[in-house]
């Protein structure tokens, strides 16, 4: 609840942005390399290693695609590079869980082994 | 780490009261994103392993800097500064996941000399108790034969047509038992055999006799009862030639077997 507060939070100052004077074209290239990252996060297992960031990166990504289609295209394409990042960071902390399990899981068997080893020496 | 989120909140709320209006003075965002970049980019292992996501992240703070000089709307600085620590915490993690990835790979050399070393080891283990083995067997001048080992006790045992042990045979009974005692799985068939002379059931009587007093000599040192069992073959089973006194005294004897264990006795048939 207090998280979803302090989305809103970044979301309202990405939507502010469009605001009065400024005149941008559909940001049609953000808006596909944010898919292409959230694409790649989920590749990379983000559903079950970084369910919070991908979550927040589609959540970005929906309301770009509203705002484009309400022509608020400053708004979309800072809610575009937003997803993109957000995904980005999905991707590399789903990467790094991973690198770090499997570094624990050979610390894990070595130790075993070690302690085997120990144990028939001892004998 | 500080999420830049966090700061976002009140600053937003600001925002819709300060609208395209003058600037405050700092804004707390692009403060954390400064900071997190400076500490990130001092940082060597970061620097050597996400060069490009610190210089995105650059890239972007340069653009919030300019932005806010430039005196836009703050929700634009804001956002650069958003994305500027997201690529940040980016490069941390790309970094973090390269470093334990070389680690991982000297960790697997790591585990595989592990593993050569604990397999050696059990081969030392097994050679050594293939030594011992033999050493005993030796001891017992028992044989490996297709029934398993075999130690054959002679008729020193026993006097004349007496089934109980005499003092002299503890030495022999000791060997078995020590033998029994440094392989605990291994379990022991104790038969007995006569000569020809006498009568069938008498030499039968006298074989299970004196086997078994073997067994009572086996568990008076302490190896469990459980693990005994006792026969009679009589005079049904000769190794020798009963028509003289030496055949004879082979053919009055005692076998204790010890049935093999899978490959356990294999090593030792050469």
């Amino acid at each position: 609840m207090y998280k979803t507060l302090m989305k809103s939070g970044v979301l309202l100052a990405a939507m502010a942005s469009v605001a009065a004077c400024s005149s941008t074209p559909k940001p049609n290239t953000e808006m596909a390399l944010s898919n292409a990252a959230l694409q790649n996060a989920e590749v990379a297992g983000a559903t079950e290693l970084a369910p919070i960031e991908l979550r927040t990166a589609k959540e970005k990504q929906a309301m770009a695609d509203t705002a484009a289609s309400k022509k608020k295209f400053l708004t979309a394409k800072h809610l575009s590079e937003q997803a993109a990042v957000d995904a980005e960071l999905a991707k590399a902390k789903s990467e790094a869980e991973k690198s770090r399990a499997a570094v624990t899981e050979v610390e894990d068997s070595i130790r075993m082994i070690k302690t085997e080893l120990d144990r028939s020496n001892a004998q | 780490m500080k999420n830049p989120i966090v700061t976002t909140l009140p600053i937003a709320a600001v925002l819709v009261l300060t609208a395209c209006g003058g600037a405050p003075k700092k804004i707390d965002s692009l403060e954390s994103a400064r900071a997190s970049y400076s500490s990130a980019s001092s940082n060597q292992i970061i620097a050597k392993h996400a060069a490009a996501e610190l210089d995105a992240a650059k890239v972007a703070l340069n653009k919030a800097d300019r932005l806010w000089r430039e005196k836009e709307k703050r929700s634009h600085t804001e956002h650069y500064a958003y994305v500027a620590s997201q690529k940040v915490k980016i490069a941390q993690l790309i970094a973090q996941r390269k470093e334990d990835d070389a680690r991982l790979e000297n960790m697997n050399m790591e585990r595989q000399r592990v593993q050569l070393d604990a397999r050696s080891a059990e081969v030392d283990r097994a050679r050594e108790e293939t030594l011992a083995m033999q050493k005993q067997l030796e001891d017992m001048q028992a044989e490996v034969t297709a029934r398993g080992i075999v130690a054959t006790l002679g008729d020193v045992l026993f006097d004349v047509g007496q089934t109980s042990l005499k003092a002299s045979s503890s030495v022999n009974i000791d060997k078995i038992a020590n033998f029994m005692r440094s392989f605990p799985e291994r379990t022991a068939l104790i038969e007995g055999h006569t000569d020809n002379m006498g009568d069938d059931d008498f030499n039968l009587d006298l074989a299970r006799e004196r086997a078994f007093s073997v067994r009572t000599a086996l568990v008076a040192r302490g190896i469990a009862g459980s693990r005994i069992t006792t026969s009679s073959r009589g005079e049904a089973s000769p190794i020798a030639d009963n028509n003289t006194a030496e055949g004879r005294r082979k053919n009055r004897r005692v076998e204790v077997v010890f049935p093999d264990l899978g490959t356990q006795v294999s090593g030792l048939t050469q």
